[in-house]
């Protein structure tokens, strides 16, 4: 297998979705960092090349072949890394209702979340071209209720992680957007259910944090 | 429906002691954010399961303290790393390991209690030689279920479970069968829930949900669910209230 090359804007939370799966699965990827600043790099020809889109983060040296694309966006680059990691280690489970499980989180982290991204763009970056003037933190706020309305039934029956016995890319994909919240003005207080999940996702072998995700709490 | 039927529902005088987290949901070893009026709290375990209560607030910078960790237990800073004791004494300034912090930097303590599952604080300066309300009688152990915000007001919520609406702090007992899914389902036999409210602005309320002595997972589970429904069908009553006020 060719070297693993990760195309990084290191304050994105998809982007460190992608270090922190290649993290937790204990595989180590080449950073290439992407200016989304000034610099606009991420619409530069070169990278357009390898992320037809422009999309975030991109990781190269999966495939192998030159004549299959590089891999764009946070949920393909988490299935991804689970692949590589082999199903011994559980970041993707075989079992069929955790597969589903998972499937599920993966959609509701790409979809629902989307909002909580936004708000979070918004507030540390100001407003782009694509930004609607009047702006709700509902939907957002909705979403990590959903989360932490599960939660709060997993820890009832005794479970730490969104699906199943151990944690899987549904909780790599999920956690950015619940760690990173008080960057958009949501108080972890609200979410304790999501804060005792946070302490064990904090805890796993080889996290990482990133600016506004402290190693500790 | 309350415990006391139609008769007016059970107020609490809390006197003073206010509920600002479930004891589940501080694990030793970690801190949350309370509020109580206006002061703004940091409530923390130990790893021994002391709860402490103290300012929100650092003396060196301003930073919230709710939003830092508990190391070898004592408080610590997000920002900077000072180290605050049980008495919000600072012991340790992370930028200079050698220095002795003088007695005067600390933070504002404040008494906390833990009892029927609910941590109890005050903030009244009330020296405080009784006990917080009693939720169940001292022969009951409760299980917490959740805590659950609601972005209402407390009246509105209180008014919705029928407790009166004018105390800061209220309780109710709902009998469990009250929350069953389907007419015939009895599994949840005769257990009672306990709800407790608390003001945390005007627009926000937080609940407190135990069951009195144990309960098997599922009514815990269906618990968590009533409460869930209890807080979207509060928040979408108060928002219709707010639209016919403005017609």
């Amino acid at each position: 297998m060719s070297d693993l090359v990760l195309y990084d804007d290191e304050l994105d939370e998809d982007c460190y979705r992608a270090r922190l799966a290649l993290a937790l699965c204990g595989l180590t990827a080449r950073l290439h960092a992407i200016d989304v600043t000034m610099a606009r790099e991420q619409d530069a020809p070169s990278f357009r090349a390898l992320s037809p889109a422009g999309r975030l983060p991109a990781l190269q040296g999966v495939t192998g072949t030159d004549d299959l694309p590089t891999i764009c966006g946070a949920m393909a680059v988490l299935r991804a890394v689970a692949v590589l990691a082999g199903p011994a280690s559980g970041w993707a489970p075989v079992d069929t209702g955790e597969a589903a499980s998972v499937a599920h989180w993966l959609s509701f982290a790409e979809y629902e979340l989307t909002e909580a991204r936004r708000l979070r763009r918004l507030a540390l970056f100001g407003p782009s071209s694509d930004d609607c003037e009047t702006q709700t933190s509902t939907t957002a706020r909705d979403a990590l209720r959903i989360m932490e309305d599960h939660m709060t039934l997993r820890r009832i029956s005794g479970g730490s992680w969104f699906v199943g016995d151990r944690p899987t890319i549904a909780d790599i994909a999920l956690f950015p957007s619940f760690a990173l919240c008080r960057d958009y003005g949501l108080s972890h207080d609200d979410y304790p259910a999501l804060r005792r999940w946070q302490t064990c996702v904090k805890g796993l072998p080889g996290f990482i944090a990133m600016p506004g995700v402290p190693e500790y709490g | 429906m309350t415990e006391q039927g139609q008769d007016a529902p059970e107020e609490v005088d809390a006197h003073g002691w206010r509920p600002v987290a479930l004891g589940l949901d501080l694990p030793p070893a970690s801190v949350t954010g309370a509020r109580i009026g206006e002061q703004r709290l940091a409530i923390w375990r130990n790893s021994h399961g002391d709860v402490r209560a103290s300012d929100d607030r650092c003396p060196h910078r301003g930073m919230r303290l709710s939003l830092g960790f508990v190391r070898d237990d004592m408080l610590a800073c997000l920002y900077h790393g000072w180290c605050f004791d049980a008495e919000g004494r600072c012991r340790t300034i992370p930028a200079h390991p050698g220095l002795k912090p003088a007695a005067t930097i600390r933070t504002t303590t404040f008494p906390t209690i833990e009892s029927d599952g609910l941590i109890w604080c005050r903030v009244d300066g009330v020296e405080p030689p009784e006990s917080p309300p009693a939720l169940t009688s001292p022969a009951h152990r409760t299980t917490p279920v959740r805590t659950i915000r609601v972005d209402a007001p407390t009246r509105s919520v209180a008014l919705t479970l029928g407790i009166g609406p004018d105390d800061r702090t209220a309780w109710v007992k709902l009998p469990v069968h009250d929350i069953a899914e389907t007419p015939d389902d009895d599994a949840t036999g005769a257990a009672t829930m306990v709800v407790v409210l608390h003001a945390i602005g005007r627009e926000e309320t937080r609940l407190y949900v135990l069951i009195e002595g144990d309960a098997p997972t599922t009514t815990i589970q269906r618990a968590s669910r009533w409460a869930s429904t209890l807080r979207d069908n509060v928040e979408r009553e108060h928002k219709d209230a707010i639209v016919i006020e403005h017609v």
